[in-house]
């Protein structure tokens, strides 16, 4: 099997993409408007009928 | 502290002091009833008018849709119920003015305002107060509801809703009672006067597997909607889907909503519609007279208009409805 070598940019960019990620969930949470909403809550709240 | 009565709805709840209405949105405070959501809408979209569902009214165009929490009917399988069974304290509100959601309408080219997804006879006031502003603003209203309200506020009601789709949930007392702890009287009666008092009515019926969804159910609910209001009010039999205390039943199968429609349509229901599943024919309109379709839809989306001026393109028979 052919196994393609990372190189030492390529690892480090992809590390710094992963820690933005971690950093970024919280903080979409921070900005979300419905913040204090159950996932649950929040599918219905986006699928009332009527 | 002196007890109050409400008299919106037929439950007429006497509320000592800080005590709550069945409903969870009115309170007496201080010997005062009080309305807990005026303003305070905890669910707001741009919706579809055919979302409602209203067929016959403005078709195509959007309407700016609120509710606050709260219900006076506790239907065993409400589609709504994290909004409608929960304490206004307990849903993630907003602050919206009816000067705002006025505003909040027009700027999102909405023709209607649609009072919806919980129950807007249990927020009233501010149904009412947004309600008359928006006329004054050109807009329309629209309600979804249960009808289950007194007539005394229903004749106040009729002032400013334009048109309604109401909750025929079944046609029995006997229904009401076990599925929603109501009657069905003050329905009925909400039907009758909106359409007398030139509301634009259309009628939805929830069918649920083993509750209602015999063709006897079928018939005797048309046969009352001919003998009362007429064949041209529009009657959407919605599918079921397996919800808060019925999770238990399956979705109603099409067939079932099929017969429903045919049913509707022998006892001389000029508009009968199936809710609820995309692609089914029942979710076109047919022109009473030449059977061609003169609206044909997929879901909420149309796909052909074929009335002009309110009339069908092809025998040029009057559509029913509001059409501009
Ligand atoms: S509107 Fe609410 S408080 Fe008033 S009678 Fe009905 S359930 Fe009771």
């Amino acid at each position: 099997m052919l196994k393609k070598q990372i190189t030492r940019k390529e690892f480090l960019k992809t590390g710094f993409l992963g820690i933005l990620t971690i950093l970024a969930l919280p903080l979409s949470r921070i900005f979300s408007i419905k913040d204090n909403v159950s996932r649950k809550d929040a599918k219905y709240y986006k699928e009332l009928a009527g | 502290m002196s007890k109050v009565k409400c008299l919106l709805c037929p439950r007429e709840c006497v509320l000592g002091s800080g005590d709550r209405g069945d409903c969870r949105a009115r309170m007496n405070i201080d010997g005062k009833l009080q309305t807990l959501v005026y303003g305070k809408p905890c669910a707001m979209h741009v919706d579809p008018i055919e979302k409602k569902p209203l067929y016959h009214y403005l078709p195509s165009t959007s309407s700016f849709s609120i509710a606050t929490a709260g219900c006076n009917l506790h239907c065993m399988y409400c589609q709504n119920w994290e909004i409608s069974q929960r304490e206004p304290e307990n849903t993630r509100n907003m602050d919206l003015s009816p000067s705002e959601v006025v505003r909040q309408a027009m700027a999102a080219k909405c023709k209607t305002i649609a009072y919806t997804y919980s129950e807007p006879i249990i927020f009233f006031e501010y149904a009412a107060d947004t309600g008359r502003l928006a006329h004054k603003n050109g807009l329309l209203n629209v309600w979804v509801t249960a009808g289950y309200i007194n007539p005394e506020p229903l004749k106040e009601a009729v002032t400013f809703v334009d048109a309604a789709n109401i909750d025929l949930k079944g046609i029995t007392d006997k229904f009401y009672k076990t599925m929603a702890k109501a009657s069905l009287d003050p329905v009925l009666n909400t039907i009758k006067t909106m359409k007398r008092e030139g509301v634009w009515v259309e009628l939805t019926n929830l069918v649920v597997p083993t509750y209602n969804d015999t063709r006897e159910d079928f018939a005797k609910l048309c046969d009352w909607v001919m003998d009362n209001v007429g064949p041209e009010v529009p009657v959407h039999f919605a599918r079921f889907w397996p919800m808060y205390q019925l999770k238990n039943l399956p979705p109603t199968p099409e067939e079932v909503l099929t017969q429903a429609r045919e049913t509707a349509m022998s006892r001389g229901i000029q508009y009968a519609y199936v809710g609820n599943v995309p692609g089914h024919e029942g979710n076109n309109t047919y022109c009473p007279v030449c059977k061609k379709i003169v609206i044909k839809r997929r879901g909420y989306m149309i796909l052909e208009y074929n009335i002009i001026v309110g009339k069908c393109k092809f025998c040029n028979h009057k559509i029913a409805g509001r059409w501009e």
